[in-house]
């Protein structure tokens, strides 16, 4: 992969839409995992590829593509909920309900997922743990690689799945699930 | 019993997988096709302005141009997102018509023509805009601290070092900032994810001489309005950055703001004199169009609105008076489903020495 093609190539945008097909999935799913909501999760992962293909000339090459992209997009979603809009999100569930009508499909999905015993549990886990048991387990990256998207020890990945894997177990022993409100 | 490894691996497997739907994925594509719309312009070649009518009233605006007292260097935040620029332009000692513009934009980006000198004219240039990329000045910023000055309560100030490290002296003229805070503890890439904001100059006053090449100067500003105590002082870390005027390719910029996918439409611009003549509010009335196919946050929004003499000038030249801004508190929670409107009004407050109705107002939206 060439580091100096500019984003604004049709072989750029070539190569954006192979990540598109290729890496929505994980982008997606790991952005749900930080928000919680289907809506907010594509909104970041538009961001996101739009940002990669923005800041394309900045791509070194020193990682795979897959955890640069994971990378952005666990920034943004931290970004995201460490931000006022995120601190502002409750008043914001009356308006939503309103926009059912046109968002079926979205809501449909919305509510598989939180139907979803697994999900249900590793949601209710704190970041740190939902993020690493996600990318390990769901998106079957290697410790080493989630180590380079969060930024942290390949140690510290080993630690969090190790409790990740206990506290997930409790959760789905007592059956039910309450989230934690401090995400 | 503990699941093993592969047991947790094939729970994981059968999980409800996030779908990346089809129609994000098209989204995504043609927001990309945009791009290089952006990346070939420079704002005064290319920026998407359309321009309309501006019907003018005739009603005079008494007293403005000739309001004595210049509001130096203290300018509020407003509702903690808007500021006038620490000296607005100086405009002719004109009568400056009531106005109201009728404008309308395909992109975060609307004008209205000049009042009185355009009328019955519309034209429109060109159209979209994906967002603005800017360069970082060649500034090194010291640590950012709020602290005190010789006329606003203690601790309301924001102070740092600025030293030049370009070959370039920097000047208003080709540097401006934002200056913008956050809560104790949380970290922000950019100062759109802020609690609030404000454009400021790089020179404490106009009579400051240019920052020469290595050299170093104090930098200090009491922003009004920003989180503050009881009692005056700040309350959140101020956080500083300066950008060089002009924009950039999106590949060049190290910052780029994302356009909302919003059509505003500039309804009207009445500006008002203070009592005291020391400033100026400025009421800006605009419909906000939802022109995308996902709703839109109001929340999400950040507002920059500029006048400028020249109507082609993007907010990043040196004579406009920029302003950034936010839905008022009661429109936040708001969500635009697709082709969704709202009205909005926003209230600046402007040196009283600008003639803010003989100058074309602006504003786009981008994302936080």
């Amino acid at each position: 992969m060439k580091n100096d093609e500019t984003a604004s190539s049709q072989p750029a945008l070539a190569l954006l839409d192979s990540w598109v097909r290729d890496y929505g999935p994980d982008v997606i799913n790991l952005a749900y995992t930080y928000l919680r909501n289907y809506h907010l999760a594509q909104d970041v992962s538009q961001d996101v590829f739009l940002r990669a293909y923005t800041h394309y000339a900045s791509f070194r090459g020193d990682s795979s593509v897959k955890t640069w992209l994971l990378s952005i997009t666990a920034n943004r979603c931290r970004d995201y909920l460490r931000s006022w809009a995120s601190r502002h999100e409750v008043m914001e569930e009356g308006i939503l309900d309103y926009e059912a009508a046109d968002f079926s499909t979205e809501h449909e999905v919305e509510e598989q997922l939180q139907r979803d015993a697994l999900w249900a549990a590793v949601q209710s886990l704190p970041i740190k743990y939902r993020e690493v048991l996600i990318l390990y387990y769901q998106r079957g990256l290697s410790g080493q690689e989630i180590a380079e998207v969060l930024n942290t020890s390949e140690q510290n990945v080993r630690t969090r799945l190790h409790r990740g894997r206990q506290l997930l177990k409790g959760k789905l022993e007592e059956g039910g699930v309450t989230h934690d409100t401090n995400r | 019993m503990t699941p093993t490894d592969e047991e947790w691996r094939e729970r994981f497997k059968n999980m409800t997988p996030v779908p990346f739907p089809e129609e994000l994925a098209e989204k995504i594509r043609q927001q990309a096709k945009e791009q290089p719309k952006l990346a070939k312009s420079r704002l005064r070649e290319s920026v998407s302005h359309r321009i309309r009518v501006w019907k003018t009233t005739g009603v005079a605006l008494a007293g403005v141009a000739v309001a004595g007292v210049i509001v130096a260097s203290v300018f509020p935040f407003g509702k903690g997102a808007n500021q006038a620029p620490l000296h607005a332009p100086l405009q002719a000692p004109v009568q400056g018509p009531k106005s109201s513009a009728s404008s309308s934009a395909t992109s975060g980006t609307t004008t209205a023509t000049l009042p009185g000198t355009a009328q019955n004219q519309t034209s429109s240039m060109a159209a979209s805009v994906a967002g603005f990329g800017l360069q970082a000045a060649k500034l090194n910023i010291g640590p950012v601290q709020v602290g005190s000055g010789p006329t606003w309560p203690t601790n309301s100030y924001v102070k740092t070092n600025l030293t030049n490290i370009g070959t370039q002296p920097v000047s208003n003229k080709n540097t401006f900032g934002i200056l913008y805070f956050t809560k104790p503890g949380v970290n922000v890439t950019s100062w759109t994810q802020s609690d609030s904001a404000t454009f400021v100059n790089v020179l404490n006053s106009p009579t400051q001489p240019p920052i020469a090449p290595s050299s170093i100067v104090q930098w200090s500003f009491h922003p009004v309005g920003a989180p503050h105590a009881n009692d005056g002082s700040l309350t959140e870390v101020p956080h500083l950055a300066f950008y060089q005027t002009g924009l950039v390719n999106a590949n060049q910029a190290d910052q780029f703001w994302m356009s909302a996918p919003v059509q505003i439409q500039i309804v009207s611009v009445q500006p008002t004199l203070w009592a005291n003549h020391q400033a100026q509010t400025i009421s800006l009335h605009m419909s906000v169009t939802n022109s995308s196919l996902q709703s839109v946050k109001m929340h999400n929004l950040w507002f920059i609105i500029w006048f400028s003499s020249n109507p082609s000038a993007d907010f990043t030249q040196p004579n406009v008076v920029r302003f950034l801004d936010f839905a008022p508190s009661q429109q936040q929670g708001a969500v635009l489903t697709p082709g969704g409107q709202l009205m909005v009004n926003l209230q600046e407050v402007g040196g009283a020495n600008t003639n803010f109705g003989a100058m074309y107002p602006h504003v786009a939206a981008v994302l936080r």
